[in-house]
């Protein structure tokens, strides 16, 4: 079920009064609903694959218990493993299979051996690669002893698969979330229409900013060979801001949405757009997977504590093994890598924590050299989004030698809709001036307008929801849903 | 919780009402297919055309000289939508129909993009939902039977063509405006020539994804009309020899071995008109007849009902 379609709209009132009206006096049942309503939203989609996240819960469950038991180091290993094994295994299978049988293939073949790969005709199950992750967290802190394994199944089910953030995250750790279901959960007003403030403006950011920026990024990109320079920058900057809106909007909807039901989810973008260096954009980009990969990756293989070529190893095999976990593609890759040469030498140079407040703190605008220090690292990111967009690694070199070719002082050649194009680019600046004005804040809208008399108020609201309905494009999925 | 839930519903209400109102408002528009659906409605139709923009180009019912004829093909149109109209006709009216003439041209069987606006048309107008529609709560009410994006596009054709000052009355209102004329019992005429550059094409490929979805909704066609005591006939409009070069060969073996056994399961008649040869200046373009030529087909058509 996606949150910009009819039926989420209907499925969310319904399982609200439920939750809040029906089963509030008891725990248990309310976690049962959890669970119950998460496995229709996700069996919205395909109820088939409903059996691999059960499967999943119920094997992490069991080695948790085994774990609370188990003193014995080796056999804690052999668990913690096993867990490894059946989550990395299923996700690997679905996700990696063909990208692996091609590349072996592909490699035989050179050495001149024909090796008959015949690749399987699978289909990714929608958010494998968030739940995998979510429930391995919890496996491996209980295994470091950081988090008493729970008993209660029900709330270990509804942990795993809690539809606000199941198909696409934030990624929540098990430390953070868990807890949250032991608890009796009592309805707060700030809290509830803080979430429906985040839901509102992460449709904003999704309906109006990513379905838009894609129309015109998906004909530039699908037809870059015939596009000039200044074409292609223009799809550049509208894919970036497409899986910024699309990404961002999800979680906004996705955080929103658990506030409505007690919940609350770590913050997963702090506006990225914002940073001052690569260093500062991976602390404020998809903040779960970053810090996930930080603590289950980064500091067991040694972090930045060895000497320069561990630093310059670890930080490549995080920025890589991110890059993958988005797609079995070479084009994740090369942005994983080329991530990875922009973030080096702030860390060799011991700069990787300078910009750790909010730029222009206190200040309506930033300085001068904070305005080019954003702006450049803006630009290696969107250089770097052109490998992940790109369909492959030669569309991806066309793409950038097209970029910087002469014809970048021309006037865009796109036949798209140029008033059209004109119109988004407008709301663009519209929500870049919104989140700039709100990015002390956890999402944009959460304080502006605070002061301002309810009518107001509600009057900047409601154009934020006739723009969502005029601008609302074929329901479109998440980008994110993919990975 | 009842203060959110006051606080909700009055921060709700204005927009529950402005897009109920819109919602009505939109039902009410006059478009193009309001008027062809009044149209079958109000009169006491015999014959009914069905089909895309070759049909639609090519059956002018004022020809017609013993049955009252209706054409309801359109541009560019899945007989899909046809379908559903038609059957709410047979089941609400004590009809008169006795033929329904299925136009059958090379692309008729496979995919048919219907735009937005389109489909939002067709939803405000006759309340036939689209054919791919992606809501599976659209059962709960015929209000939510059609995402909210046929809204937004009416709407957004509604503001541009305010300021325009144009009448929201057909879709191929702003390419076809110099040949337009009034629609009479479904029909719209081009006239004069307009042939495209065809040298640049050397076959006209379709995309086939529909294909089965296609053959399933025209089959279930003929048999609405069979249960309904009406003479289903396929027939394919003339075309013009430029255009019957560029044709996929499989796809005309296809597409005949497919009719055949049509023929053969329903029992039914099939006029190939496909290769009668016009003169150049009967085509508007390689695909479609302009006025003289629909004239001469009507003709021909109308003749053939006669001797049924």
């Amino acid at each position: 079920m996606l949150f910009n379609s009819l039926d989420f709209a209907i499925f969310l009132p319904i399982v609200f009064l439920l939750y809040w009206f029906v089963t509030q006096k008891n725990l248990k049942l309310q976690n049962a609903l959890i669970v119950l309503a998460s496995y229709v939203f996700y069996g919205w989609w395909d109820w088939r694959f409903l059996s691999l996240i059960i499967f999943s819960t119920v094997v992490d469950y069991l080695i948790g218990q085994r774990l609370r038991t188990e003193d014995k180091q080796s056999k804690r290993k052999v668990l913690l493993w096993t867990s490894i094994i059946v989550n990395l295994g299923f996700l690997g299978f679905f996700k990696y299979y063909n990208f692996f049988l091609e590349n072996f293939a592909n490699a035989f073949s050179l050495f001149g051996m024909q090796i008959n790969a015949n690749s399987l005709n699978i289909i990714l199950p929608v958010g494998i690669s968030f739940y995998t992750f979510q429930t391995l967290s919890y496996t491996i802190d209980v295994y470091r002893k950081k988090l008493e394994p729970t008993k209660d199944f029900v709330a270990f089910s509804a942990f795993v698969c809690f539809f606000p953030q199941l198909v696409a995250g934030p990624i929540e750790r098990a430390n953070n979330l868990l807890p949250q279901f032991y608890k009796k959960r009592t309805f707060e007003y700030h809290k509830a229409t803080d979430g429906m403030r985040q839901i509102l403006w992460g449709l904003f950011k999704k309906v109006v900013i990513a379905d838009n920026c894609a129309e015109f990024a998906n004909q530039i990109f699908n037809n870059s060979a015939d596009m000039n320079g200044s074409s292609l920058v223009l799809g550049a900057i509208f894919f970036t801001f497409q899986i910024y809106g699309d990404f961002s909007g999800y979680s906004d909807i996705a955080i929103g949405t658990s506030r409505l039901f007690g919940f609350d989810l770590k913050q997963n973008f702090a506006t990225p757009y914002f940073s001052r260096d690569i260093a500062e954009f991976w602390r404020r980009w998809h903040i779960s997977l970053s810090t996930w990969f930080r603590d289950y990756l980064y500091i067991p293989l040694g972090g930045s504590r060895g000497g320069t070529w561990m630093k310059v190893r670890n930080t490549f095999v995080i920025f890589l093994v991110s890059g993958f976990w988005h797609g079995a593609n070479w084009t994740f890759i090369i942005w994983g890598a080329l991530n990875a040469i922009y973030f080096l030498p702030l860390l060799l140079t011991n700069n990787n924590r300078k910009n750790l407040g909010i730029v222009a703190e206190g200040k309506l605008l930033p300085s001068l050299r904070e305005l080019f220090a954003m702006l450049t690292t803006f630009t290696l990111t969107l250089l770097a989004w052109i490998f992940f967009r790109a369909e492959n690694l030669s569309h991806a070199f066309s793409y950038i030698g097209g970029v910087f070719s002469k014809s970048i002082i021309s006037l865009p050649n796109f036949s798209g809709n140029k008033m059209s194009a004109f119109m988004t680019l407008c709301i663009l600046a519209f929500s870049i001036l919104v989140e700039w004005f709100g990015r002390d804040s956890d999402f944009a809208i959460q304080n502006l307008g605070s002061s301002w008399k309810r009518y107001f108020r509600y009057c900047f609201y409601y154009i934020l929801i006739i723009l969502i309905f005029l601008f609302m494009g074929e329901e479109q999925e998440f980008i994110y849903f993919q990975f | 919780m009842k203060f959110f839930l006051k606080t909700l519903i009055y921060f709700s209400t204005p927009l529950i009402f402005f897009f109920i109102g819109l919602h009505f408002f939109l039902i009410n528009i006059n478009t193009s297919y309001e008027i062809i659906k009044n149209q079958l409605y109000s009169n006491n139709y015999e014959c009914i055309v069905l089909g895309n923009s070759q049909a639609h180009y090519a059956v002018n019912p004022k020809y017609f000289t013993k049955i009252k004829v209706l054409n309801f093909a359109n541009v560019s149109q899945s007989l899909y939508y046809e379908k559903k109209i038609l059957s709410s006709y047979l089941k609400k009216e004590n009809h008169n129909i006795k033929f329904v003439l299925i136009s059958i041209d090379y692309h008729s069987l496979n995919k048919v993009e219907t735009s937005e606006i389109r489909k939002s048309m067709i939803y405000y107008s006759t309340g036939v939902k689209p054919f791919h529609n992606k809501s599976k709560t659209h059962f709960l009410s015929p209000l939510l039977s059609y995402s909210s994006y046929s809204i937004k596009t009416i709407m957004k054709m509604m503001i541009s063509n305010y300021f325009q000052d144009i009448e929201i009355i057909d879709i191929e209102k702003n390419s076809k405006e110099n040949n337009l004329i009034e629609i009479i019992d479904g029909y719209v005429g081009l006239s004069g020539s307009n042939f495209n550059d065809y040298s640049q094409i050397d076959e006209i490929l379709l995309i086939e994804e529909d294909f089965d979805s296609s053959l399933m909704v025209l089959k279930q066609t003929i048999n609405l009309l069979i249960d309904n005591n009406i003479k289903p006939i396929l027939f394919s409009s003339p075309v013009h020899k430029d255009e019957l070069l560029k044709y996929n060969y499989e796809i005309l073996m296809r597409n005949k071995k497919v009719l055949e056994e049509i023929q053969n399961d329903f029992n039914i008649q099939y006029w190939d008109f496909m290769k009668l040869e016009f003169d150049d200046n009967d085509y508007y373009n390689q695909n479609h007849l302009n006025i003289n030529g629909a004239s001469k087909f009507s003709k021909i058509l109308d003749e053939k009902i006669n001797q049924l």
